[in-house]
């Protein structure tokens, strides 16, 4: 026998308890994580971030709670704030949050606030989505909406609605089933069943 | 006879107008439906198509139909400046009794469009106008009474274009065609 087989087998007893160490650690630290009681929700809290590596859909980007989309020249185009969480699953190139501020700059050419209960960032399909009841208004007038489901599309910028809408303008009330507003046409579509009257 | 029988029509037709126009001045509620409302940020307009319908009610009311109706608000948006409906337009208003208690009932069309301007008062019927007035009360009992047209049954005017001015009391039909309808003695 070999002078250097013991050296080889106290090695390899060695490796065996630092690894038994190692996953014993982390086992324990899992188990910590999940019986950690819930604070208090913070007012902005941080958005689970992409993995190192993993490749966040174009023009976006995750800070905080917040989501900005910018043009290819890097302006800015829109931003979503949580006071929630906002979720990013890698898989679905999708982002999920809660009662949500949705803005578009000054770069639209009607730009607009959005406030929802529910939102839904979808990276593939080029939308996001606003649920649950949808406040919304212009930033450079008096006019102001809502609406029950509302989708922000990519490629058209624009808002298209349906559901319960009531916009109003100055002393004027409209209800109807769907509503679109176009940015880049500066005009809002009502249709479906439009009743539009003075408030009293 | 005939310059006293147009007298007569003219007066009453002023008193017609003049009713309308009092009733103007008070409270008048608005609605309008549509299939679609565009509103244009730019210019603060509201065009309705499919089936535009205004109906007003207080103190008096009245009906519009046409099937697209353009609405220009005030840069404020707390009135409406002018509107245009596009043709063929059917306008029917009632008004309220004069003061032999008799209410009228005017049922106006247009083929081409009836327009509005909120600073001038004008209402104008556009091509192929034609506007009737009706005695809502057909009653003997409730006949009218009076002279010239106010006696009359019914009134049918024909013209181009139908303007009545509600600031002067004034309806002016060009290019006209009246016919009376008296009941007979």
């Amino acid at each position: 026998m070999s002078k250097h087989v013991p050296l080889i087998v106290v090695a390899v007893f060695l490796l065996v308890t630092a690894g038994a160490i190692y996953l014993g650690v982390r086992h324990a630290n899992d188990a910590s994580d999940n019986n950690e009681t819930p604070g208090p929700p913070p007012a902005l809290t941080k958005a689970v971030q992409p993995a190192p590596g993993q490749p966040t859909p174009t023009g976006m980007s995750l800070e905080g709670a917040k989501i900005e989309q910018r043009d290819p020249q890097g302006a800015l185009e829109w931003t979503v704030t949580a006071h929630g969480d906002l979720e990013f699953d890698k898989d679905s190139q999708t982002v999920t949050g809660r009662n949500v501020r949705f803005e578009m700059t000054d770069k639209a050419q009607m730009p607009c606030l959005l406030d929802a209960p529910v939102f839904r960032a979808d990276y593939d399909a080029k939308v996001l989505t606003f649920d649950e009841g949808v406040t919304g208004r212009m930033t450079s007038n008096s006019a102001a909406f809502r609406v029950n489901h509302l989708v922000f599309t990519f490629s058209t910028q624009k808002l298209v609605g349906s559901g319960g809408v009531r916009f109003s303008q100055g002393q004027y009330l409209a209800t109807a089933q769907n509503i679109v507003v176009d940015p880049k046409a500066k005009k809002v579509r009502l249709s479906g069943g439009v009743r539009f009257e003075k408030r009293r | 006879m005939k310059s006293k029988l147009l007298v007569a029509a003219l007066v009453s037709l002023l008193l017609v107008v003049a009713a309308v126009a009092q009733q103007v001045k008070k409270a008048q509620n608005a609605v309008i439906t549509a299939q679609t409302m565009d509103y244009d940020w730019v210019n603060n307009t509201l065009d309705f198509t499919g089936n535009a319908k205004v109906v007003l009610t207080g103190p008096y009311d009245a009906t519009m139909t046409a099937p697209s109706l353009a609405v220009k608000l005030s840069p404020q948006a707390d009135r409406v400046l002018s509107f245009v409906g596009a043709g063929p337009v059917n306008f029917t208003l009632t008004t309220k009794p004069d003061a032999n208690g008799l209410r009228r009932r005017i049922v106006a069309t247009a083929k081409e469009q009836a327009t509005y301007t909120d600073d001038t008062q004008i209402i104008k019927l556009i091509g192929g106008a034609t506007a009737d007035l009706l005695p809502v009360a057909t009653t003997a009992d409730n006949a009218p009474a009076g002279e010239g047209l106010a006696k009359a049954q019914a009134v049918h005017f024909t013209g181009q274009t139908i303007t009545a001015n509600l600031k002067t009391n004034k309806l002016t039909v060009d290019d006209a065609n009246l016919t009376v309808e008296t009941k007979a003695q």
